[in-house]
């Protein structure tokens, strides 16, 4: 799923490990997430979402041709 | 109590378990070995069994109490074990494995009907001692690479 994470983090001056420890995750995972491998779980897309206080919408781009891959 | 607090006393109850246990084990091997050296079996394992369990305890207690009292790099090892990706990766690299095991398991039972019946060569001892640890390896193995794997694609 494409994203906007990297750009959003980017805007708040964070490192990759930053951002991580923030929502508590692995950094492997944040880079996962930026480059699109992995697509997060909800509750981590909403833990996402209230950090940079926006909507969920605003950080992944869902296409409905993603559904069947 | 927080979920993360509740997730922590319960690993450090589990490390005083596993301690509790392998003291108990070491303690019991111990006597078996000075007053019962005659029995014919090798009572030793119950001593190292103990040594084991009494290592993970000591292990378990150590590393998510240092979590509880707020060590960062005892925090982050815990991130990482919680981690969502990693968790997944693991129990896809289960799912795989238990269903090779499934199959090689289906695959010996068959041949045991069919060499039963004299479709198939019978299986000798020795054969034997080589798929039962066949079972073991290749879904281990098949474990390993699939999380090596998923570790470098996802």
């Amino acid at each position: 799923m494409k994203n906007r994470l990297e750009e959003m983090r980017n805007q708040m001056g964070w490192t990759q490990q930053e951002l991580a420890d923030q929502v508590e995750v692995s950094r492997q995972t944040i880079i996962s997430l930026e480059s699109g491998r992995y697509n997060p779980s909800i509750l981590l897309a909403f833990r996402l979402a209230r950090l940079f206080q926006v909507k969920i919408e605003d950080i992944f781009i869902y296409s409905e041709e993603e559904q069947h891959e | 109590m927080s979920d993360q607090n509740k997730w922590l006393n319960s690993r450090i109850r589990i490390g005083w378990f596993f301690l509790v246990m392998g003291v108990l084990f070491i303690l019991v091997g111990v006597y078996f070995e000075i007053n019962y050296s005659y029995i014919p079996y090798n009572v030793s394992i119950i001593t190292g069994l103990g040594i084991l369990w009494a290592g993970i305890g000591i292990g378990l207690v150590v590393r998510y109490t240092a979590v509880k009292k707020g060590d960062p790099s005892a925090k982050r090892l815990m991130v990482e074990e919680q981690d969502e990706r990693n968790l997944f990766i693991r129990y896809r690299a289960g799912y795989r494995a238990f269903w090779v095991a499934i199959v090689l398991v289906y695959v010996v039972l068959m041949w045991f009907s069919m060499a039963a019946n004299g479709s198939l060569p019978p299986i000798g001892k020795e054969l034997l001692w080589y798929i039962q640890a066949g079972c073991v390896v290749i879904p281990f193995s098949v474990y390993i690479i699939s999380f090596v794997m998923d570790q470098k694609r996802i």
